[in-house]
């Protein structure tokens, strides 16, 4: 852990070198090629979500909550167009706030902006957690140690490199958690018989392999809508392609939405293979790190904490960066400071850096809910940007008042049938009303947007 | 119903045959942006 956490921040300060400018620093200069695009998508997508709930969702709902898992590849492939949209209509533009605001205007950007970093800060928080989780499970270090230092590493290399270096060691991440998932899984299939797992989850737990599972079909399409929801709204993906040079964002995002595709599938099998194996599973999201220390002794261990490592640092920093922009650029150049000299900002983007990664710490300290819950509160509200957003961006005649209502009443209704009807419904049925509201008003009273405000260098105009 | 047993497997193998894949393009392009200068 040391080791790694020294070759990240070593790193950070190295390509820090490079974030001159203030937009150096919060977008890699704006050309960023395909290689590091795609591995930058790819592996911020990869979190701990990804590596600890996966096989947690295979252990409840079996083949299904595995490919259900798989489906918030579509995120990706969806924002693919977008992010060749935004580089066109938007050259300057510098977060997703910035959309909404120039789009919308006032009202719908501070609900969005309430979204967007409420979002950021839960997954925040669920990453720290299971930085903690892990750390705990592999090696025994105690569960706040574990999430501090995750939690200091992130924000050191954060703080010294800006997006640079969180692109930078997002290369080297995804390479290790794909290399890692490759000979973990392979490792599993060469202990065990796969016929020999099948068998034994009939027998045991049929449930798993049943291609009907009303929960389960449903958690697809939630899971579904809760992916495309988190990547169209936030701030990690619009600086990423605000980032890449021009041409390269679409294709970057495609690729990165196939390599991320099989990675829920490739965890999560692991943890359908413990009835076969003998272990025994204490808490649901510990499956995964608990499994592969289990199957391959010491060595594995030391390679699944490796990829956990990486795949929670390759968001973790994302996410750090992306929200202290919205912070920095929304809210305190545009809203409190808006003539502030670039070394200034450069200052208070590093405070909220910080300020961000100790407030993530103090609500990490005791250990709330399981990582899902505290995750999927957040769908309902991230689902119903969807359309105000893909809209926004393509028709004309979306209007601020229908993404200011879609938002609203997405979000309101969504949570209603989160604690109504349960977690595997509240972004489908947020996604539902934001596309009905926002069409609705669209139609009813069609605005004719210039495409023109966009771009930050012309005035805002009323909308 | 249950899902048939050729399935289970054929899923879990595609799933890593494409994550291998995936890391040899990636390395691919690397090389590629590297030798054309493109890198950022």
């Amino acid at each position: 852990m040391i080791l790694l956490g020294i070759l990240w921040v070593a790193l950070g300060v190295y390509w820090g070198k490079k974030a001159k400018s203030m937009e150096g620093f919060m977008l890699a200069g704006r050309n960023v090629g395909l290689a590091f695009g795609t591995a930058t998508a790819m592996a911020t997508w990869v979190t701990s979500n990804t590596t600890m709930l996966a096989p947690q969702f295979a252990l409840q709902l079996g083949i299904w909550g595995m490919v259900a898992y798989s489906t918030a590849a579509f995120g990706l492939f969806l924002f693919a167009p977008l992010a060749r949209r935004i580089k066109d209509v938007m050259p300057k533009g510098y977060t997703s706030g910035d959309f909404i605001r120039l789009r919308y205007g006032k009202a719908a950007w501070y609900v969005f902006l309430a979204i967007s970093i409420f979002y950021g800060f839960t997954w925040l928080i669920s990453m720290g957690m299971a930085g903690g989780i892990l750390m705990n499970a592999l090696s025994g270090i105690p569960y706040q140690t574990g999430m501090t230092a995750i939690l200091l590493v992130c924000v050191l290399y954060t703080l010294f490199g800006g997006l640079y270096a969180v692109i930078g060691t997002d290369y080297i991440q995804s390479l290790i958690i794909m290399i890692g998932i490759v000979i973990v899984g392979a490792a599993v299939i060469y202990s065990i018989d796969l016929e020999t797992v099948y068998t034994d989850l009939r027998a045991e737990k049929p449930m798993l392999l049943n291609a009907l599972m009303p929960a389960a079909v449903m958690a697809i399409f939630n899971n579904l809508m809760f992916g495309i929801g988190e990547v169209f709204h936030s701030n990690v993906w619009w600086s990423r392609a605000f980032a890449m040079r021009k041409g390269v964002g679409q294709r970057a995002y495609n690729l990165a939405g196939f390599m991320w595709l099989p990675v829920p599938i490739a965890a999560g099998f692991i943890a359908l293979t413990s009835s076969s194996m003998g272990v025994n599973i204490t808490s649901p999201d510990m499956v995964g790190p608990l499994m592969a220390g289990n199957i391959l002794g010491k060595t594995g261990a030391i390679i699944v904490f490796i990829v956990f490592f990486s795949s929670l640092a390759s968001s973790i920093d994302s996410l750090l960066a992306a929200t202290a922009d919205l912070i920095t650029e929304d809210i305190y150049k545009k809203m409190i400071a808006p003539n502030i000299g670039e070394d200034k900002l450069r200052k208070a983007s590093s405070v909220v850096i910080v300020g961000l990664g100790l407030l993530a710490w103090l609500v990490c300290m005791p250990r709330i809910g399981t990582l899902a819950t505290v995750l999927f509160f957040a769908g309902p509200m991230v689902a119903s940007t969807i359309y105000p957003i893909a809209m926004g961006l393509f028709w004309k005649s979306a209007n601020a008042r229908g993404a200011l209502w879609a938002m609203l009443l997405g979000t309101a209704i969504g949570l209603i049938a989160y604690f109504e009807l349960g977690w595997y419904t509240a972004s489908l049925i947020s996604a539902a009303v934001s596309i009905v509201v926002t069409t609705a008003f669209a139609k009813l009273k069609p605005a004719n947007f210039d495409w023109n405000y966009l771009d930050e260098k012309i005035p805002e105009k009323p909308n | 119903m249950f899902f048939p047993q050729p399935f289970f497997k054929i899923l879990i193998l595609t799933a890593l045959l494409m994550m291998s894949a995936g890391a040899i393009t990636l390395v691919g392009m690397l090389v590629k942006d590297i030798q054309t200068k493109r890198l950022w």
